[in-house]
């Protein structure tokens, strides 16, 4: 954070100029602030515009494309330092070896997202002059800091890459990791840098009553959704790098030679599919945070995006989170065939598939509905006699914690499948594990049925923390439970990695469209939720695309978007494969004379 | 080459699935087109008119229904008119408005002034209102449009509209009122 805190006046002028950083109008701001300018009041005719070539679509696939590519590339590097620090305390190369493998699918990804950000600057320049000045303007300094880090970002990566065989053993590989390290800093540094300017644009800081700035750097960064976005972003970068880098093993698994070959990629689609789901739980509760901030910012815009025109992409949101647990949980479920003892274990999992579709349903009902009036008559009233009561916040935090928990219990099943536990207590463990899901169950059902249904609308949402705290606690006390039942607990056999039916790797691959398409998807809402306004409340768009587009244009977008970052992606997969061939040309060269 | 095409069939039956579910499965809602300032003609208009243009903005640019609905989120205002007779002889009410007419405006421009009880912003004690005034940039009704809103709010009580038409004069005041605050 050294970067940052350059921007940073004095700890009373800078929480002033925090305290005054709402949308709130502050008119009382001293006149020798005001260099900037007010907020432009743009007509159509001030939008440069090409022929045939639609602005927004532009910016909005480039820069879409420049986040998928960004997040896979900040994600990486945290996994790649926790497996490369895994390996040198367990001395196990297959963890080096493996955590190199992802940071060599990174490189390309990485020159992909520097070539994407470029673009992404010369169109807004391009198309949206105004606001870039604006913006600009006000970041210049931490615009000018994000190139610097951005230097610094690529000399760390290559040597931590080109590096990796060199800095090998004793120190060196001390230095190795500390490099990873930075690399991390310097990525999530950009990361955070990029969130201010566009969450200045959702939450705008230090502007008057005209939109004129009347703050520092570092009031405009720290604007009001700044923390909530970049703690989101950071633990959805990483669940969706582990299930990009998850359809690299599976790809690479379904194109194995050999044994072997299919055994390394099944153990590094299995690292992947972990990585994953241990950062897409705890992805609702930081989704959760944000929505609130943005409540707690302006209830207009929360009630818009809960409420208005946004609200029917939360059901989507769900149907692909939904397929998200789904494919994770098939993935593991088929994974216990790698264990001689998975059989103990079997007859559970037809359960737990019932709790997750049950709740994935519930997850997806819809609480009022768009009807004619016929159907409206038919319906009785524009909530569903049965299924309307399912379709409240409450019914879906519920569910969305049997969805986390359970998932939760596939991996439990999972990790216990090949072991023997020794220890003399192990019966009093499973039974304070039993009697902690089945507490912790009721005491969701409980908690969401009471604030759904006999409380008035103003504090449904209320039993959304303690619900989220049982969880955690049931997951945390039971990985202790866990952790201790288990220490030296015997192998029933070694595990076979490689023995995985085709169609499990299918499970990773719809891991990584779904995830692709999801964060298109929210990536929408994200800006979306900005309407007509390009700064939020400040700065009008007076372009002749200010309209908030429908659903399937929306859907139109977004799958165009997907399809060619699917195609980039595997572009770079078949760049690393092709980049670890040698083909001895016999003939081509001139022998050479000794 | 098998498994590649595979997997590229299966990665776009994926994104068909959910651009299917998502364009016909999904009810097709045509989100409204960014506000307009409405040119009220005001050479023409009726106290009839007047109202019903404040039905309109209460709807509409106002986003009042947004909270003001049986959600629950904020007061419901049919009964405006009698509920502000009685904020008005209220102790409690610290604002300086002596009319009905007066803390209707009141309460759309300066809405925490006095908050109902119930429906502050969360942790203030009911101190400070949720609600954005309703002139200011993100709501942005004129002067001359939170009167045709305060008068359908008064019509909509059942009480007597004392709102008078803005003139011509006014109106144009107003407009260089909002220009000068512009400038500076």
């Amino acid at each position: 954070m050294f970067m940052l805190s350059a921007f940073m006046p004095a700890a009373n002028a800078s929480e002033a100029a925090a305290t005054a950083s709402t949308a709130v109008p502050d008119a009382a701001a001293p006149a020798t602030k005001a260099i900037f300018p007010p907020a432009p009041k743009l007509t159509e005719a001030d939008y440069p515009s090409i022929k045939g070539v639609n602005a927004r679509v532009v910016v909005w696939l480039v820069a879409q494309l420049h986040l998928w590519f960004g997040a896979f590339v900040v994600a990486v590097p945290m996994f790649v330092f926790i497996i490369e620090a895994i390996g040198m305390a367990t001395r196990e190369q297959r963890y080096d070896k493996m955590a190199y493998e992802f940071i060599k699918v990174t490189i390309t990804a990485y020159s992909l997202t520097a070539l994407l950000g470029g673009l992404l600057s010369f169109c807004l320049i391009l198309f949206y002059p105004d606001l870039f000045q604006y913006l600009a303007l006000i970041f210049k300094e931490s615009m000018f800091a994000y190139a610097l880090l951005f230097f610094a970002e690529s000399a760390v990566l290559y040597i931590y890459y080109y590096g990796w065989h060199w800095l090998q053993g004793g120190n060196k590989k001390w230095v190795h990791l500390t490099l990873g390290l930075l690399l991390n800093a310097f990525g999530l540094l950009l990361m955070f840098l990029a969130n201010a300017w566009t969450t200045f644009m959702m939450s705008p800081a230090a502007l008057d009553a005209a939109g004129v700035f009347n703050g520092d750097t570092w009031a405009a960064i720290h604007n009001f959704l700044w923390n909530p976005i970049n703690l989101h972003r950071t633990v959805a970068n990483v669940a969706y790098g582990g299930s990009i880098v998850g359809a690299y093993a599976a790809f690479k698994f379904l194109s194995a030679k050999n044994k072997e070959e299919r055994a390394h990629y099944d153990w590094m689609g299995y690292n992947a599919n972990f990585i994953a789901i241990g950062a897409l739980l705890p992805l609702p509760f930081a989704g959760y945070y944000l929505t609130a901030e943005m409540y707690a910012y302006s209830q207009q815009m929360g009630i818009t995006l809960m409420g208005g025109v946004f609200a029917w992409i939360f059901i989507i949101q769900a149907v692909l989170i939904g397929a998200l647990f789904l494919s994770a949980n098939y993935y593991l479920w088929c994974g216990m065939g790698r264990s001689e003892g998975a059989h103990r274990y079997n007859h559970w999992i037809k359960y737990i598939a019932v709790v997750l579709v049950v709740s994935f349903l519930v997850w997806f009902t819809p609480h009022t509905l768009v009807l004619t009036n016929s159907e409206l008559k038919d319906l009785g009233g524009p909530y569903h006699k049965y299924l309307g009561v399912l379709g409240i916040m409450p019914a879906k935090n519920t569910a969305v914690n049997f969805l986390i928990l359970f998932t939760y219990l596939s991996f439990m099943f999972y990790r216990r499948s090949n072991k023997f536990v020794t220890v003399s207590w192990a019966k009093v463990g499973n039974a304070a594990q039993v009697a902690l899901f089945v507490a912790g169950s009721i005491n969701i059902t409980i908690l969401g049925v009471y604030h759904g249904y006999f409380t008035n609308t103003v504090i449904k949402i209320a039993a959304s923390i303690p619900q989220v705290l049982t969880t955690l606690v049931i997951i945390i006390v039971s990985v202790i439970i866990d952790a201790l039942m288990y220490k030296g607990a015997k192998d029933v056999a070694p595990l076979r990695w490689g023995r995985m039916p085709p169609r499990s790797q299918y499970a990773l691959f719809l891991l990584a469209v779904s995830f692709t398409w999801l964060m298109g998807l929210m990536g929408y809402v994200r800006s979306g939720i900005r309407q007509h306004w390009h700064v939020y409340n400040m700065f009008r768009d007076g372009s002749p695309d200010a309209f908030t587009p429908g659903l399937d244009y929306v859907a139109n977008i977004v799958s165009i978007g997907t399809i060619i970052f699917m195609a980039m992606v595997i572009f770079v997969f078949w760049l690393s494969t092709v980049s670890g061939k040698h083909v001895v040309s016999k003939g081509y060269w001139k022998e050479q004379q000794a | 080459m098998t498994n590649f095409i595979k997997v590229c069939i299966f990665s776009l039956l994926t994104v068909g699935a959910f651009w299917g579910y998502s364009s016909f499965g999904i009810p097709q809602i045509k989100p409204a087109p960014p506000p307009v300032e409405a040119k009220v003609d005001l050479g023409s208009m009726t106290m009839e008119k007047f109202i019903a243009l404040g039905a309109e903005l209460f709807d509409g640019k106002g986003d009042c229904t947004l909270c003001h609905n049986e959600m629950g989120r904020a007061p419901m205002l049919e009964k405006a008119v009698a509920d502000a007779e009685k904020t008005l002889k209220s102790p409690a009410y610290k604002g300086t408005a002596k009319t009905v007419e007066e803390y209707l405006y009141e309460s759309s421009v300066s809405p925490s002034v006095y908050v109902v009880p119930g429906f502050g912003k969360k942790g203030t004690n009911d101190t400070v209102s949720p609600m954005p005034d309703a002139t200011g940039s993100s709501v942005g009704l004129t002067k001359i449009e939170l009167a045709a809103v305060i008068a359908y709010l008064q019509d909509l009580s059942g009480s007597e509209v004392t709102v008078q038409i803005p003139t011509m004069d006014a109106s144009a005041e107003g407009a260089e009122s909002a220009k000068s605050k512009e400038c500076e």
